[in-house]
C-alpha cells in the first residue's frame, strides 16, 4: 500500500488526483512553480514544494527537481497526470529505476506506443484494423508515391515520432507528394530529431471514438465503454460524451473487443485510452493509445461509477481488477464541456488574467473539476483549460438539458472564456442528433461564433433567437 | 485564499482528523547515480537521456567527456580488437608515489594507460583508432603513451591502414619529466614516417586537448576534426592569464576559435562523427580510378533552375560587345562556383584553415566525389547579399585563402586525387593586412606549386577571373570558361585609367584588352568554352580528367623509369 504519492502536475488534474488520494487515506506531495504558489493543488496536498520558475521546462518538466522532492519526502509513487511528463518514457524509466512506482505503464511501453509507425505494426499483428497505409517507415519519396497510389488519395504523411500534427501533411494529389514529403521530413526532424515518416489514408469526416481501458499487473484487461470526442476544433476536443450516440450495439461490441486486443498486445499496465476513427462507411480504424489519464475521464466515471484514478493507484500497488467485463454497466449518459480561458471571437486568443468572480454550477448530477477560485491568476505559461463541467442524465436529452442549465449558471468574470461557444454548441442540430463528426464544429463555426457572445456582459441581445430552439 | 487554507489545515490538525500521524516517512536514499550535471549549463540530465544523446547535453549542446570504451563503441563497428601490449609500469626519474598513483588510476579509469588503440572498421572501412582518456592521469603523455603511438603507426604502415586518434590530454606527464618531453619528438617522428609512406592520419580533438599533445601528434593530422566547444590549447588558459595579467576573452582556445584561426579543418557534431569519419576514410580508399560520367547527377537545384529560366531573353540581332560580357560576368545573380560544384559533385566535405593564421571564407576547399571519383575542390565565394559580400570582401581572397588552397592541394598530391578549381573573383584583396601577410608571396608559391603537381588539374572560370588572385588558382593542366566569363590582368576600369587616364572609357578598354572566353581560346589561354547553362560541361570534365589521369600515369611511370 502506498502511503505517500507525489503528484507531478498542476491545475485541475493535480487537484483531481489529490482528492482521490485523500479519500484513500494516502498523503500527497504537490510540486509547484513560482507562478503557482497560491494555486489550489498546492493547498490541497499534504505537503507542497516549489520546484522552479513559471515556464514548464523549469518546473513541471524538470525531472531532476521532481525526483529530488519525491526522494526527500519519502514518496513511494509518482502520479504524472496528463500532459507534462505523463508520456515521457525517460521519466517513467527514471522513477522506476530509483525504486519508486510510476503510476502508468513502463517506459518501454510508452516508447513503443510513442513510435506511431511501430504502433501501427503492433496493432496489425494483433488483428486490430489500422487505416490503410505503409508498413512501417517510408524509405523515400518514391515509396511514398507508390503507397499513396495503392491506397488512393487523399493521404496523410505522418511523423513516426509525431503527435500534435507536427510533421504531418495532407497530400491530395501525387504532384504535391515530393514537396510535402520533404517538408514533413524537415519538420519532423526539427520537432522530434527523427525524420522518419509513414503514410496513412485520410479517413474523411470521421467520428473520434475512444475506449477507456484498465489493465492490471497480471494482464487482466477490461474496458469502461466508449467516449465520443468528435466535437473538436483544430484537433482539440471541446465537448465529449459517453456513450457515443450513433454506435450500434454490434459496432460497440466489436470496437470494445478490438480495444482489448490492442491493449493486450503492448504489455500494458494501468489506465489507458485506445483511440479509433469511425469512418462514414461504418468501418473503424485504430489511431493510437494514450498511456495516461485523459482529460475527459470523468464522463466515464459518471456512467460507470468507477473512480479511474483510484483504479490507477490500486493497479500500481499491484492490486488486481475487481471487475470483469461483464460487471461493467453503462448507466445513462454523460457530457463534459471544457471551459478555456480564450476569446473565440478573436481567433481563440488565449486570455490570461485574474479571475474576479467565479460561480460554479451545482445541483443533481453535476460535477465540476477545476482549480480556479475568485482572485486566482491564470498564467499564460500553462494550458488554457480551466474548468471542466461534467453532467450526467438518465437519457442523452436529459444530459444535454442539464449541461445547458449548468452553463447558464456558470459565471467567470475577469477573463474571456468559451462558455458561450459551448452553450451555443449544445443547440447545434448535429450535436442534438449526435450525427456530428470531427469537422462539424469547424464547419459550423461561423454560425456558432455569431451567437457565442451571449454570455458576455451587455452583449446578450441575440439570446432570445437561439433559445427559441 | 492561502491564509484560509492554512487556517483550515491548522483547525483540522488540531481536531486530529486531518492527518493521522503515521510513523514519519523516511527520506529515500538511492545507491545509484541517475543524474549527471552538465558542466556547460549546470542542468542535471537523466543518465539514460544523456546516453541516448551520445553524452551531449540536450539543453546546451556541450559535449561531455567520455571514457575510452564508450568512444570506441560510438566510433567503431561492433567487433573491434584492442591491439596494445600490456602496460608495464615505467618510472624513468624515480618519482615518489608515481607507481601508486598510476595503479590507482588504472582502477579508476578502467584503462591501463592514457591511450588505447584498437583495430576495427567504421561502417566497413578498416582503420586503427586510438582514444585518449582524461580519466587516466588527465590523459597525460608519458613513455607508455608515446610507445603505444609509435607502435600503432608502425602497425598501420605495415598493414596499410589509416589511423584516427581522439585526443584528450592535459599534456606531457610531469612524473616522467624530460622523458615525457622526448615523447613529443618521438611520436611526431612516427607520424611523419607514416605520412611519408602514404598513410592517412586523422585527429579528432576533444575536450580538452592541451600542452605537449597539442604540440605534437594532435596537430599533425592530414585532417584535423574537433568536437564543438572543445578546449584546444598549448599553454593552459590559467597560465596565460597569470602571465599576461589579463582575463581571456570568451571562446578563446575553443574549437570554434581555432577553426577561425586556421588550425582545425572542421567541427563535427558527435552524432555526425561516425558518418563523417567513414566518408573521409572512403574518400581516401577509392574503389575507382576514373570519373564515371553516369554517376554525375548534373542536377540543378530548383532555385537555380528558376533563376536561369527567369533570365531575360537576349535579342539575337543585337551585337554582343565585350563589355556586355563584363557586366554579365559580374552579375550577382549569375551561377556561382558553389552551384557549379554542387551540380557536378556529391559528398562535398569542406576543410578549413591554412594552419598558420586564419581560415579565409572567400576560398573554400575540400574533398568531394566527381562521378564517384574522390577529388579535391577549391572554389571562390562572393556572397549573395550585402552582409555576406562584406564578410567575403566581395570575393577577394586574403593570403590565407591561397595558403589553404595550397595546403589542401598538397594533400591531394599526397593521395593522388585530381584537383578541380572553380573561379569567380575580381582579384586578390588589396589591403594593409593582406600585404603584411605576404599576398605576393602567397600567389607566387601557388603558381610554382600548382605547376609542379603530378595529379590532374582543371580550372573552370565561371564569372570574373581577375589578375594574380585568379591565376593563383588557375595554373592547371586545362582551363575551361563559361561563355560569359572574363579573364583579365586588371579590371577594364583600371586598364582605362592607366592607359587613357579616363575610367569612363571602359567599353573601349574591354574591347581592347581581349578578355572574353572566346578571346582566351584564340590566345590559347583557355581550352574550352561552355554555355552559361553548363551544357556539355560534365561530359567534357569527365573526359578530360580521364585523359589526364591516363596521360599523367604514363608520364609518372616514365619519370620513375628515368630515375631508375
Ligand atoms: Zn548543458
Amino acid at each position: 500500500m502506498f502511503h505517500k504519492i507525489l503528484v507531478a502536475n498542476r491545475g485541475e488534474i493535480a487537484v483531481r488526483i489529490i482528492r482521490t488520494c485523500r479519500e484513500m487515506g494516502i498523503d500527497t506531495v504537490a510540486v509547484f512553480s513560482t507562478a503557482d504558489r497560491d494555486s489550489l493543488h498546492a493547498q490541497f496536498a499534504t505537503e507542497a514544494y516549489c520546484i522552479g520558475g513559471p515556464a514548464s521546462k523549469d518546473s513541471y518538466l524538470n525531472m531532476q527537481a521532481i525526483m529530488t522532492v519525491a526522494l526527500e519526502t519519502g514518496c513511494e509513487a509518482i502520479h504524472p497526470g496528463y500532459g507534462m511528463l505523463a508520456e515521457n518514457p525517460y521519466f517513467a524509466d527514471m522513477v522506476n529505476q530509483v525504486g519508486l512506482k510510476f503510476i502508468g505503464p513502463s517506459g518501454d511501453t510508452i516508447r513503443a506506443l510513442g513510435d506511431k509507425s511501430n504502433a501501427r505494426l503492433l496493432m496489425s499483428e494483433a488483428n486490430v484494423s489500422v487505416p490503410p497505409g505503409s508498413n512501417g517507415v517510408l524509405q523515400d519519396e518514391t515509396q511514398a508515391l507508390a503507397v499513396a497510389e495503392q491506397i488512393g488519395y487523399p493521404v496523410l504523411l505522418k511523423a513516426s515520432a509525431g503527435g500534435g500534427g507536427r510533421g504531418m501533411r495532407l497530400v491530395e494529389r501525387s504532384e504535391d507528394m515530393v514537396r510535402l514529403y520533404y517538408e514533413a521530413m524537415l519538420e519532423a526532424e526539427t520537432a522530434f530529431g527523427d525524420n522518419s515518416l509513414y503514410i496513412e489514408k485520410l479517413i474523411e469526416n470521421p467520428k473520434h471514438i475512444e475506449f477507456q481501458v484498465l489493465v492490471d499487473q497480471a494482464g487482466n484487461a477490461i474496458h469502461l465503454g466508449d467516449r465520443d470526442c468528435s466535437w473538436q476544433r483544430r484537433r482539440q476536443k471541446v465537448i465529449e460524451e459517453t456513450p457515443c450516440p450513433i454506435l450500434s450495439d454490434e459496432q460497440r461490441k466489436s470496437m470494445g473487443e478490438a480495444a482489448i486486443r490492442a491493449i493486450k498486445a503492448v504489455n500494458y499496465e494501468g489506465a489507458g485510452t485506445v483511440e479509433f476513427v469511425l469512418a462514414e462507411d461504418g468501418n473503424f480504424y485504430f489511431i493510437e493509445i494514450n498511456t495516461r489519464i485523459q482529460v475527459e475521464h470523468p464522463i466515464t466515471e459518471m456512467v460507470t461509477g468507477i473512480d479511474i484514478v483510484r483504479e490507477q493507484i490500486r493497479i500500481a500497488q499491484g492490486g488486481n481488477l475487481l471487475l470483469t467485463q461483464a460487471d461493467v454497466k453503462i448507466n445513462g449518459h454523460a457530457f463534459e464541456c471544457r471551459i478555456n480561458a480564450e476569446k473565440p471571437s478573436d481567433n481563440f486568443r488565449a486570455s490570461p488574467g485574474v479571475i474576479d468572480d467565479f460561480i460554479m454550477p451545482g445541483g443533481r448530477s453535476v460535477r465540476i473539476d477545476s482549480a480556479i477560485y475568485p482572485g486566482c491568476k491564470i498564467s499564460h505559461h500553462y494550458d488554457s483549460m480551466i474548468v471542466k463541467v461534467i453532467v450526467h442524465g438518465n437519457r442523452r436529452s436529459d444530459a444535454i438539458r442539464r449541461m445547458r442549465r449548468s452553463l447558464e449558471e456558470t459565471i467567470i468574470n475577469g477573463i474571456d472564456t468559451n462558455i458561450g461557444l459551448l452553450y451555443v454548441s449544445l443547440f447545434d442540430q448535429d450535436m442534438i442528433r449526435g450525427s456530428y463528426n470531427t469537422s462539424t464544429l469547424e464547419s459550423h463555426m461561423d454560425e456558432i461564433l455569431k451567437y457565442e457572445k451571449i454570455f458576455r456582459i451587455s452583449e446578450n441581445q441575440d439570446f432570445e433567437i437561439i433559445t427559441g430552439n | 485564499m492561502k491564509e484560509s487554507f492554512d487556517i483550515r489545515r491548522e483547525q483540522l490538525k488540531e481536531s486530529g482528523k486531518y492527518t493521522k500521524l503515521r510513523s514519519p516517512t523516511k527520506k529515500k536514499k538511492i545507491s545509484e547515480k541517475i543524474f549527471t550535471q552538465c558542466p556547460g549549463c549546470k542542468q542535471y540530465i537523466y543518465d539514460k537521456i544523456l546516453k541516448e544523446n551520445l553524452y551531449v547535453c540536450p539543453d546546451c549542446g556541450k559535449c561531455l567527456r567520455i571514457g575510452t570504451k564508450t568512444r570506441f563503441e560510438l566510433t567503431l563497428d561492433p567487433s573491434y580488437e584492442l591491439i596494445d601490449e600490456l602496460a608495464v609500469f615505467q618510472d624513468p626519474i624515480q618519482f615518489a608515489g608515481y607507481q601508486k598513483k598510476w595503479e590507482n588510476n588504472q582502477k579508476k579509469a578502467g584503462v591501463d594507460e592514457a591511450i588505447t588503440f584498437a583495430r576495427g572498421t567504421i561502417k566497413g572501412e578498416p582503420v586503427i583508432v586510438g582514444v585518449m582518456d582524461c580519466n587516466f592521469m588527465m590523459g597525460s603523455m608519458g613513455s607508455i603513451v608515446g610507445d603505444r603511438i609509435i607502435k600503432a603507426f608502425a602497425k598501420a604502415t605495415r598493414e596499410k591502414l589509416p589511423v584516427i586518434i581522439f585526443t584528450a590530454s592535459g599534456g606531457a606527464r610531469m612524473q616522467e619529466a624530460i622523458i615525457s618531453l622526448m615523447q613529443m619528438r618521438y611520436v611526431s617522428e612516427a607520424v611523419g614516417k607514416f605520412q611519408k609512406a602514404g598513410g592517412l592520419y586523422i585527429t579528432v580533438l576533444t575536450d580538452p586537448t592541451t600542452g605537449g599533445v597539442t604540440a605534437s601528434f594532435a596537430s599533425l593530422g592530414n585532417i584535423i576534426l574537433a568536437e564543438p566547444n572543445a578546449l584546444i590549447a598549448f599553454a593552459g588558459p590559467r597560465v596565460i592569464e597569470e602571465t599576461i595579467q589579463q582575463k581571456l576573452p570568451k571562446g578563446f582556445q575553443r574549437a570554434e576559435h581555432l577553426l577561425e584561426h586556421g588550425f582545425v579543418d572542421s567541427i563535427v557534431l558527435r552524432k555526425n562523427l561516425k558518418n563523417t569519419l567513414s566518408l573521409l576514410l572512403k574518400m581516401h580508399n577509392p574503389k575507382q580510378t576514373e570519373v564515371d560520367l553516369t554517376q554525375i547527377s548534373g542536377r540543378f537545384s530548383k532555385k537555380l533552375i528558376k533563376k536561369m529560366t527567369n533570365e531575360a531573353e537576349v535579342d539575337p540581332d543585337k551585337q554582343v560587345i565585350s563589355f556586355d560580357r563584363v557586366l554579365k560576368a559580374r552579375d550577382p545573380k549569375r551561377i556561382t562556383p558553389r552551384q557549379v560544384l554542387k551540380y557536378l559533385c556529391d559528398d562535398i566535405f569542406e576543410l578549413s584553415g591554412d594552419r598558420l593564421y586564419a581560415d579565409d571564407p572567400t576560398i573554400c576547399a575540400g574533398i568531394a566525389r566527381l562521378g564517384g571519383l574522390p577529388i579535391t575542390f577549391v572554389y571562390t565565394k562572393k556572397g549573395k547579399d550585402l552582409k555576406s559580400q562584406i564578410k567575403l570582401h566581395f570575393g577577394m581572397p586574403h593570403p590565407e585563402g591561397y595558403r589553404k588552397a595550397r595546403r589542401l592541394m598538397q594533400e591531394a598530391e599526397n593521395f593522388g586525387r585530381p584537383i578541380l578549381t572553380i573561379i569567380d573573383t575580381p582579384g586578390a584583396y588589396p589591403g594593409l593586412e593582406s600585404e603584411n601577410r605576404g599576398m605576393g608571396e602567397a600567389i607566387a608559391q601557388n603558381l610554382r606549386f600548382m605547376s609542379g603537381l603530378t595529379v590532374p588539374t582543371i580550372a573552370i572560370i565561371t564569372g570574373e577571373a581577375g589578375s594574380g588572385g585568379a591565376i593563383a588558382l588557375a595554373c592547371t593542366d586545362k582551363l575551361f570558361m563559361l561563355e560569359n566569363a572574363i579573364y583579365t590582368i586588371l579590371s577594364p576600369e583600371g586598364f582605362a585609367t592607366i592607359l587613357w587616364k579616363d575610367s569612363a572609357k571602359v567599353e573601349e578598354a574591354s574591347e581592347q584588352m581581349k578578355l572574353t572566353a572566346h578571346d582566351m581560346v584564340e590566345l590559347e589561354v583557355c581550352d574550352q568554352v561552355f554555355p552559361d547553362d553548363l551544357t556539355g560541361l560534365k561530359e567534357a570534365l569527365a573526359q578530360t580528367f580521364n585523359e589526364l589521369i591516363k596521360e599523367k600515369q604514363m608520364r609518372n611511370e616514365r619519370n620513375q623509369w628515368e630515375l631508375n
